[in-house]
């Protein structure tokens, strides 16, 4: 296990230095910086512009600005922000509750939807209610997320003078409100997560139930109840639990649309805010975030397989 | 299996006739066997026949803009109302069509062959080649992808044909995997084996023997990815940074321009949305009948 996770490691830091690499040099190769968005409105005397480039070390040299980055990131510091010039791990620090709770909120309420109505498709195989469920779930990852979360605002506001609340109250003032105010974008998520689900889990159960075992355990005398649930559930899960990885990846990317739309102050509104800002420290600090939660979510899904199937032995990376 | 009887019979020099009789049997037996992806190939060829004749089909000029009609709800006239700059939705709904249907089919395109080459190449060749394609094919699952098709079409440009390869690109490098399981497991067959025991170049026996067997999974990665890459075009051009105005797209017409009058004209967001999550629908039905029918062993690892 241990030879494993230290493979594991190499591994993923060589594509965290990728993606380093990537992004630092695709921010720097979008036409216009910070200064000139600064100054687009008002205009620079000749000689500013420069002066707040050389303040901001953005005249240098591209190598020479990577080499001063990798320093920082050497010594654990993600930088500031060019535009607010504010510590980027505090505001990383601040933004990622949002995102978090967000992101928390619609994987737990795709479950509660998804893993019964997965469950309830596969045993009751080709029957109508099969068919209405499986369409539904084709429906849930076909219809586009920011189209159901604009209408969730405008369709209430239009005929009843309505929206659901707009905005974030931090969990810890007040849970209630703040778990009100995260319902309509984690229910949107849910559309489209719990379809996933419903998908992935109607498959892997119908490849198990028709295993030998489980003839066993109902020779046995087993209730089909108990059948399920100890027998086809727990072996059908384990394609789930990638999938609820890699979901959770998009969750986190679709934060950036979800995040937008109902003005929460996570960290794809952050992220979506310093890339039309041209604001480099910013775009780079947040994608090396992402990408690190990505990486660690691919490796505890793996991990979690040795949990959930007792055989899976990591020998190898 | 059906398609499998058509090769026997093309290898056995059958008639013409006889062949098209056997494809049509084929495409019954599919139809009977799949009703919900029979009807999402009957929405999906309907859109592609608008994609075509759509600029000939509108009521209404879809750049023509009258501002006194403005913001007019649906109705007489206007069947899927106006917008901002009293443009006629409907029109404007069916011209965008065109730009969606072709910039996904251009993605999926570009992206299986990076699928094919670089899954190939890496379950075939192993050892170096695959341990550097899997590491870069790791990178791109580690960026998160709406942000990272934010930055390259912002750095690029947006046009059609960079976005198209954007996504194109990043398709091809994460369904890469899928082929490169496949071609594993071709790998070890016997008739790999007997072409490479009688002197096949590698070449030879990837384009030969590897390649025809794992087609089928190909087929379906490209029918699942048409929806994600339709999607993802639409995310860009809702957030504003897709093509720019004044060619309308569906992920436009519902975001840059809707968001600003979302309480006072919903049918500006409502319409477009409707066409796009059809259209996706209508792709992912079929793409799920596909799977089914070509290779059931797939079911759950393209989800």
């Amino acid at each position: 296990m241990l030879q494993y996770l230290v493979g594991r490691a190499v591994v993923s830091s060589i594509s965290l230095v990728l993606v380093v690499v990537i992004v630092f040099v695709a921010v720097r190769l979008m036409p216009g910086d910070i200064v000139d968005q600064f100054f687009q409105d008002t205009g620079a005397r000749p000689g500013q512009a420069e002066a707040l480039r050389e303040k901001l070390g953005l005249s240098d040299p591209i190598a020479v600005q990577f080499a001063r980055y990798l320093g920082e990131l050497a010594r654990g510091d993600l930088g500031e922000s060019l535009a607010s010039g504010r510590e980027l791990s505090t505001v990383i620090r601040d933004r990622t509750p949002v995102t978090f709770q967000l992101a928390m909120m619609t994987l737990i309420f795709s479950l509660a939807v998804g893993l019964p109505l997965g469950v309830l498709s596969a045993v009751m195989r080709g029957s109508w209610l099969d068919y209405l469920l499986r369409t539904i779930a084709i429906g849930g990852i076909s219809i586009p997320f920011f189209w159901i979360a604009v209408l969730t605002i405008s369709l209430p506001a239009y005929y009843w003078r309505w929206t659901p609340p707009i905005g974030h109250v931090p969990l810890q003032e007040d849970p209630l409100a703040s778990i009100q105010h995260m319902l309509a974008p984690a229910l949107v998520g849910t559309v489209f997560l719990a379809g996933s689900i419903m998908r992935m889990l109607r498959a892997t159960m119908l490849e198990v139930l028709r295993l030998d075992y489980m003839r066993t355990a109902a020779a046995k005398g087993l209730s089909r109840a108990t059948q399920i649930r100890r027998h086809a559930l727990r072996n059908a899960l384990i394609p789930v639990v990638t999938l609820i990885g890699i979901r959770f990846i998009f969750l986190l990317s679709g934060s950036v649309v979800l995040e937008s739309i109902y003005a929460l102050p996570g960290l794809g509104q952050l992220s979506l805010d310093a890339l039309s800002r041209r604001d480099y420290q910013v775009v780079q600090a947040v994608t090396l975030f992402m990408a690190v939660i990505i990486i660690m979510t691919n490796l505890v899904v793996d991990i979690s397989y040795s949990f959930i199937d007792p055989r899976i032995r990591h020998s190898r990376a | 299996m059906a398609t499998h009887g058509v090769g026997r019979q093309r290898e056995l020099g059958m008639g013409r006739a006889s062949m098209a009789l056997e494809w049509w049997r084929a495409l019954r037996l599919f139809a009977w066997r799949q009703p919900l992806a029979t009807f999402g190939a009957i929405v999906l060829l309907f859109g592609l026949v608008i994609a075509v004749i759509g600029p000939a089909l509108t009521p209404k000029d879809p750049y023509d803009t009258d501002v006194l009609n403005g913001l007019r709800s649906p109705g007489e006239g206007y069947f899927f109302g106006t917008d901002n700059l009293g443009r006629d939705i409907l029109s404007r709904v069916l011209v965008a069509t065109r730009f969606s249907l072709l910039l996904g089919l251009a993605a999926v395109v570009f992206g299986l062959l990076i699928a094919v080459v670089v899954g190939v190449i890496s379950g075939y060749a192993g050892g170096l080649a695959d341990m550097v394609l899997q590491r870069i094919v790791d990178a791109a699952i580690g960026i998160p992808f709406i942000l990272f098709l934010l930055l390259i079409v912002t750095m690029a440009g947006a046009s059609f044909l960079s976005i198209a390869l954007i996504i194109g690109l990043y398709q091809g490098v994460t369904s890469s995997r899928i082929v490169r399981g496949a071609v594993l497991s071709v790998r070890e067959e016997v008739y790999v084996e007997a072409a490479t025991t009688i002197g096949a170049t590698p070449l030879r026996v990837m384009a030969r023997h590897v390649l025809p067997n794992v087609i089928a999974p190909v087929i379906i990665i490209a029918s699942l990815n048409l929806g994600s890459a339709i999607l993802a075009e639409s995310v860009l051009s809702f957030l504003g940074y897709g093509v720019q105005p004044p060619d309308p797209t569906w992920g436009q017409m519902m975001g840059v321009e809707a968001r600003p009058y979302v309480t006072r004209a919903p049918w500006m967001a409502f319409f477009p949305g409707v066409a796009l999550a059809v259209t996706v629908f209508a792709i992912n039905v079929l793409g799920d009948g596909l799977r089914d029918t070509l290779d059931p062993r797939l079911r759950g690892s393209v989800a």
